[in-house]
């Protein structure tokens, strides 16, 4: 059995294959899965058959439009018929790798730009402060960057339709909507100075860059490794029947 | 009133079980047989959610084989829990059919 990676490389491969009309609903479809409650094996099961009956419907010279009217309602009801059950562990499991990938990111950027400057000034601070600021502008990053992604999925089908809009009215509602950002971000920032002296937890400065190094290295070896697999998949994949052109 | 999906979503799982029955066979073609029995407004679309249901359900089962076209296709089959569901549908079709053919009937003559 195909782990789900080897999968998402062949599914994404094959994808390349269909015409512009189906590639860009098959886009939206697949962001809009990407949210939804399926674990990642369902998602490219899914985006597997969804393929197989594009192909078809593509070899027949049928339309997307003409076969299915409302492609969030398909989508919809391919969830609703597996129905997927997510326990705590299941959830916890999804989004641990996030969160930690977070972690290491945000590590490293404090480091780089609030304790090396102090070291390379020759000022050595012995610990790295983990402050209550840092963990809600943390989780401010992570709540705001899962919000956007997920309205995004949830709405790929709407977002992609081509809208007829005013220059001036997309202005005004960028000005407005940019506005309200900047005010909101601006308000956070200030209250966060107030709880940066809460300090959370203190690592040692050592003990901390060798969090930081361990997480580089892991990184770079994951990227190694997927990089390799996804070549290894394509070299085997390029004598296949299926990469003849489609009509 | 006369309101012919909400009738087909009724029957549509038993008649999928049927083509199924006897054949390997793919999404697309159990379309186009459902299409050549008279049920010109279903798609793959519409019944690729019910595969899905009665797979979960084990109702059916399916062997991937390779495909020119792209993706391996999923051949559907029915399992033994599947003939016993059809077995069922089957029966309570023929007592829903009976009970219309009366009324129809009975209603006509008076």
């Amino acid at each position: 059995m195909l782990s789900v990676k080897a999968m998402r490389d062949e599914n994404n491969r094959l994808s390349e294959k269909l015409n512009s009309e189906y590639a860009k609903i098959y886009i939206d479809f697949v962001c809009y899965l990407r949210v939804s409650a399926l674990s990642e094996k369902q998602q490219e099961d899914v985006c597997s058959d969804v393929l197989e009956i594009f192909f078809d419907w593509q070899a027949k010279g049928k339309t997307a439009n003409e076969m299915v009217v409302d492609y969030k309602k398909f989508a919809d009801d391919i969830i609703a018929a597996i129905n997927p059950k997510r326990n705590l562990l299941s959830i916890i499991k999804e989004y641990a790798p996030l969160i930690l990938d977070v972690f290491g990111f945000m590590l490293t950027i404090d480091f780089v730009f609030l304790y090396l400057p102090k070291i390379i000034s020759g000022n050595n601070p012995s610990t790295y402060d983990y402050s209550l600021s840092q963990f809600v502008r943390n989780l401010l990053i992570f709540t705001v960057a899962v919000g956007i992604v997920t309205y995004i999925g949830k709405n790929s089908f709407s977002l992609s339709k081509k809208k007829t809009v005013k220059k001036t009215t997309r202005f005004y509602k960028g000005f407005l909507i940019g506005s309200t950002i900047m005010f909101f971000i601006s308000t956070i920032f200030i209250l966060l100075n107030k709880i940066d002296n809460i300090i959370l937890f203190s690592f040692s400065m050592v003990l901390t860059i060798r969090i930081i190094i361990v997480f580089w290295i892991y990184k770079t070896i994951y990227n190694v490794i997927n990089v390799y697999s996804t070549f290894n998949s394509k070299s085997v994949k390029k004598n296949h029947p299926s990469n003849k052109t489609l009509l | 009133m006369a309101d012919k999906s909400q009738l087909l979503r009724g029957i549509l799982e038993g008649c999928i079980l049927k083509i199924i029955e006897n054949n390997e066979i793919y999404g697309y073609q159990i379309a186009e047989k459902l299409q050549m029995y008279g049920f010109r407004d279903i798609s793959e679309g519409t019944i690729y959610p019910l595969l899905l249901r009665l797979e979960k359900n084990e109702i059916i089962d399916f062997t991937k084989k390779e495909s020119a076209l792209g993706p391996k296709r999923k051949y559907y089959k029915l399992t033994a829990k599947g003939r016993d569901e059809l077995r069922d549908f089957y029966s309570v079709w023929c007592e829903v059919q009976n009970g219309m053919n009366l009324i129809f009937k009975d209603e006509k003559r008076m």
